[in-house]
C-alpha cells in the first residue's frame, strides 16, 4: 500500500512490514518506525543512544 | 536566477514548503546537506576539495539555516559566515542555547519564567526548593527534551539520575518554574521581526505577538519559533525554537511562514556588486616574470628584487 513519510510527505509504496519495523524513506532518508500495519502508519522511529 | 543554500540534513515538508515559495518568487534553492567530506573553515582554498554541494551554500552566497543537527548546523553557519556567507538564522538560538537564549532575553527585558541555571545536583535541588513545585528541568541543548518535576521527591529521582548519566555539558539544565505542556503553550513563528504564523488552535493575543517579537529581536533572529504561556503574572516566553516546524502553521495576516521566508531572501539576496570578486591567481610564467589573473582581468609583471 501507498504510504507517506511523516517527516517529507513523500508517498511510496510499503507491504509485508511488521509492527515496529524500521524503514527508510527513500526520498529523504529517515528512518520510520512501523506503529501499525492495517492500515500501515509510520512514525519518527526513536533516535539511539 | 539566484540561487540560495538551504542548509538541512533532510529535506522535510517545511524546505519543502520553502522551496516552493522560492521558485515562485524566482529563487533557485539549493538544499545544503552535511556531506561526508570536509568543510572549508576559511576562503582560503583548502588541499582537501570541499564537499560541492555544501560548498555551493558556502560560496559568497545567502545561507539558510533549517539544520535539524544543531550542533552540526552550528559548526557549519560559523564556517559558512567566514566564507563570506550571508546567513540567516536564529541568531543567538542557531548559535547558542537554552542558557544563552535564557540570559539575552533577561538582559532585554523580555519576560521569562523564574529561572536558575543549575550545574550540580545539589544545585538544582536548591534551584527546585526556590521555584516551588511543579517546576521543569529544562537541558541546555535544544531538541533536549524537558522533564516535568511535579514534588521534591520525583525532582530528586530525576536530579540524581541526572548527575549519574551526565557528565560536563551534559549535567547542566535550567530549572523553570512551572509546568507547561506543548498543549498549552502558544507557538508563534515570527520572520523578519514579525509574528506570522501561530500553530493551530493556539490563541495568540496582541501581548504574545509583541513579546514574540522582541524576543527574535534581542536575539537578532531572522526567523524563530517561540513558545508562550500565559502566566498569572501575563505572558512569558517559555522557550524558543532555532528552526521552527510550520507545516500545521495557521498565518496570522496574508502569508504563509514559507512565503514570509521566500520575502526575507529576496530582500537580503546579495546585489550582484557586493558579491565577493573570485580569489586572484598568480602564475609564475617565466622565470622572473608573472601573470595576475582576477576575474576577467590578466595583468603581467615583472620581479623585481634588489
Ligand atoms: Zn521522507
Amino acid at each position: 500500500m501507498d504510504v507517506g513519510c511523516p517527516e517529507c510527505g513523500a508517498e511510496f509504496e510499503l507491504s509485508g512490514v511488521e509492527q515496529g519495523e524500521i524503514v527508510t524513506c527513500p526520498e529523504c532518508g529517515v528512518e520510520l518506525e512501523v506503529l501499525s500495519v492495517d492500515p500501515i502508519s509510520l512514525g519518527l522511529a526513536p533516535e539511539e543512544g | 536566477m539566484a540561487t540560495v543554500g538551504v542548509l538541512c540534513g533532510r529535506v522535510r515538508v517545511e524546505e519543502k514548503l520553502i522551496a516552493a515559495a522560492l521558485t515562485e518568487v524566482g529563487v533557485s534553492p539549493r538544499p545544503v546537506t552535511p556531506a561526508g567530506l570536509p568543510l572549508p573553515p576559511t576562503p582560503m582554498p583548502t588541499p582537501i576539495p570541499p564537499a560541492p554541494a555544501a560548498a555551493g551554500g558556502l560560496a559568497g552566497g545567502l545561507l539558510l539555516d533549517r539544520g535539524q543537527d544543531r550542533a552540526v548546523a552550528t559548526a557549519l553557519l560559523a564556517a559558512a559566515r567566514v566564507c563570506g556567507a550571508i546567513v540567516l538564522d536564529a541568531g543567538i538560538a542557531a548559535s547558542g542555547d537554552r542558557l544563552a537564549v535564557a540570559s539575552t532575553l533577561a538582559t532585554a527585558g523580555v519576560p521569562r519564567p523564574t529561572t536558575h541555571l543549575a550545574c550540580t545536583e545539589e544545585a538544582a535541588l536548591i534551584a527546585l526548593a526556590d521555584v516551588g513545585y511543579p517546576a521543569t528541568l529544562l537541558p541546555l541543548p535544544f531538541g533536549s527534551a524537558a522533564v516535568a518535576l511535579l514534588d521534591a521527591d520525583t525532582a530528586e529521582a530525576v536530579v540524581e539520575h541526572r548527575s549519574v548519566l551526565g557528565t560536563g555539558r551534559a549535567a547542566l539544565a535550567l530549572v523553570q518554574a512551572g509546568i507547561w505542556p506543548t498543549s498549552a503553550r502558544v507557538r508563534l513563528v515570527v520572520v523578519d521581526g514579525e509574528a506570522v504564523a501561530t500553530l493551530p488552535g493556539a490563541e495568540a493575543r496582541p501581548a504574545a505577538l509583541h513579546i514574540a517579537e522582541s524576543t527574535a529581536r534581542a536575539l537578532g533572529a531572522a526567523m524563530l519559533g517561540v513558545d508562550i504561556v500565559y502566566t498569572a503574572g501575563g505572558p512569558v516566553v517559555w522557550d524558543v525554537a532555532p528552526v521552527p516546524e510550520f507545516r500545521h502553521a495557521t498565518p496570522l495576516g496574508g502569508k504563509t511562514v514559507a512565503e514570509a521566508i521566500a520575502e526575507l531572501i529576496q530582500r537580503r539576496l546579495p546585489s550582484p556588486e557586493l558579491v565577493p570578486a573570485p580569489p586572484a591567481t598568480v602564475e609564475f610564467t617565466h622565470p622572473g616574470t608573472f601573470t595576475i589573473r582576477l576575474g576577467e582581468e590578466t595583468r603581467h609583471g615583472v620581479v623585481l628584487s634588489a
